[in-house]
């Protein structure tokens, strides 16, 4: 079973920072002469489908900008066309929807830190 | 235990069929089986079928009505029955554990069938002693229901990104139920499977961390359960499992706490059962209805983090069009997921009334 709900929320954004952290324990596993090749190849493939997650989902926030831009275009221009296109045009490449992805570090940072203290105070 | 070691097997013992090899007595096989007629026989044969087979395979029928015991010992399984109904998965289990003679005891559901070589592939973990269990992947056995798919995909998705990442940091955050691996000394000496939670399997998990065990996922060992084909398997499926992370978290929450990374999958899962669910079930549609429809797309935003991992794990398997087509089956099991989660928080923690009933999903 998947505890919480997989993709959706913290976890997914929880998940792909530790596989992004891999690379680094890795390191300093190896400079303790603790690491193998195999660990390496399980570091690498993970670590890559956290980069190739972030990279599509940029790429997905963007449309969800472009979408609405696309369909105001095509509201004001009577139908899908050059109003449209240029409308989608006008959304710059890297225009992220900054305040939920905020909120949504936040909430991580609130939830792992939180369960941190708690562990302090229940000693 | 105690109510295990009260009751008598009843069962006959039939010789096994062939010997196995030398290499394989280190392991007994428990399979809890309640009306597995139909799934049985594939079971126990997909068990003898090991490269490396199991010393025994024993079969706890649990007061079936279907015939499961013939068809068990009719495949060369050791069949026992307790005297009635144990009412538990857990229960059946720990009715098989004092028969176990092995090191290792090996539990898989009677639905699930497994690789020829999943046997061998989970036992190599336990080359670190400080193993005490061990899981692996799981796929679903058939691929046809809108329910089936969704499942798929979500196994598709986890065991190829959440888990190994667990595994990496030493912490997975479940041994599953359906096909895992123990040191039988360690069972004992925790009592078996504990029946005080819907999900024996997390809470054992749980409780190895707690007394300092490591417990590790073994992604070549794989899995065919049989997944819930129809709504009302599904619910039932979805219902124990909801209601016993929420029974975990309630009853191991204190002992987590000092437990680094798990604490944060656990606390982090638990957000997101409670706090995602909301979002999945009223705020997206809410605000589509009231603001934009096109707050519908918040519903695929994940799509890529969904995809991404399942896809490549569709590619090794050489499935990626199955990988694709069953994208829709999951968004449909995750908004029924969704609902048994808020369900279970509902009645788990606010209104007390703790589900005690175990119903078979599947």
């Amino acid at each position: 079973m998947s505890a919480g709900l997989p993709g959706i929320g913290i976890g997914g954004l929880f998940f792909i920072l530790s596989a992004l952290c891999m690379p680094f324990v890795e390191l300093a596993r190896t400079i303790r002469g603790g690491s193998s090749r195999s660990r390496w190849r399980i570091v690498g493939r993970q670590s890559a489908m956290a980069w190739a997650i972030v990279f599509a989902v940029e790429r997905m926030l963007w449309l969800t900008k472009v979408v609405p831009s696309v369909v105001e275009g095509a509201g004001q221009a009577g139908g899908m066309g050059r109003a449209a296109v240029a409308a989608a045009a006008q959304v710059p490449a890297h225009a992220l929807p900054v305040m939920p992805i905020l909120v949504t570090f936040a909430c991580l940072a609130v939830v792992v830190v939180g369960a941190f203290a708690l562990r302090l105070i229940d000693r | 235990m105690g109510e295990t070691s009260t009751t008598t097997a009843v069962g006959s013992v039939p010789t096994e069929r062939s010997a196995p090899r030398r290499a394989a007595a280190t392991v007994t096989v428990i399979v809890p089986a309640y009306n597995e007629a139909s799934s049985i026989a594939a079971t126990v044969r997909s068990l003898r079928s090991q490269t490396l087979p199991p010393a025994r395979i024993v079969v706890v029928d649990d007061c079936s009505s279907d015939g499961t015991d013939e068809i068990a010992q009719r495949e060369g399984a050791v069949v026992v029955k307790p005297p009635k109904n144990t009412g538990s998965k857990a229960g059946a289990q720990n009715f098989a554990l004092p028969l176990v003679e092995t090191p290792f005891t090996l539990t898989i559901d009677a639905d699930t069938t497994l690789a020829p070589d999943a046997l061998e592939k989970i036992m190599a973990a336990f080359s670190d002693d400080r193993v005490a269990a061990a899981c692996g992947f799981v796929l679903p056995q058939r691929v046809r229901s809108a329910w089936e798919r969704g499942r798929y995909l979500e196994y598709m998705f986890a065991f190829n990104f959440y888990k190994p990442i667990q595994d990496y940091y030493e912490k997975p955050l479940i041994s599953s139920g359906c096909f895992s691996a123990y040191r039988t000394k360690v069972l004992r000496e925790l009592g078996g499977w504990s029946t005080q939670t819907m999900a024996e399997d997390m809470d054992l998990t749980w409780t190895l961390y707690q007394r300092g065990w490591k417990v590790r996922f073994v992604p070549e060992a794989i899995s065919y359960p049989l997944e819930p084909h129809d709504h009302n398997f599904v619910c039932k499926q979805l219902k124990r499992w909801s209601h016993g992370f929420v029974q975990n978290v309630r009853l191991h929450w204190r002992d987590i706490l000092h437990l680094n990374y798990l604490r944060s999958v656990v606390a982090v899962a638990f957000w997101d059962a409670l706090v995602a669910s909301l979002a999945v079930l009223i705020v997206i549609p809410l605000l589509a209805l009231t603001v934009s429809p096109l707050f519908l797309l918040g519903y695929l935003i994940d799509a890529p983090a969904i995809l991404i991992p399942a896809v490549v794990g569709g590619i090794k398997r050489r499935e990626l069009r199955r990988v694709l087509a069953c994208y829709p089956g999951f968004l449909l099991l995750r908004m029924v997921n969704s609902w048994f989660m808020l369900k279970a928080m509902w009645s788990e923690l606010l209104v007390g009334r703790s589900l005690s009933v175990y119903e078979k999903g599947h």
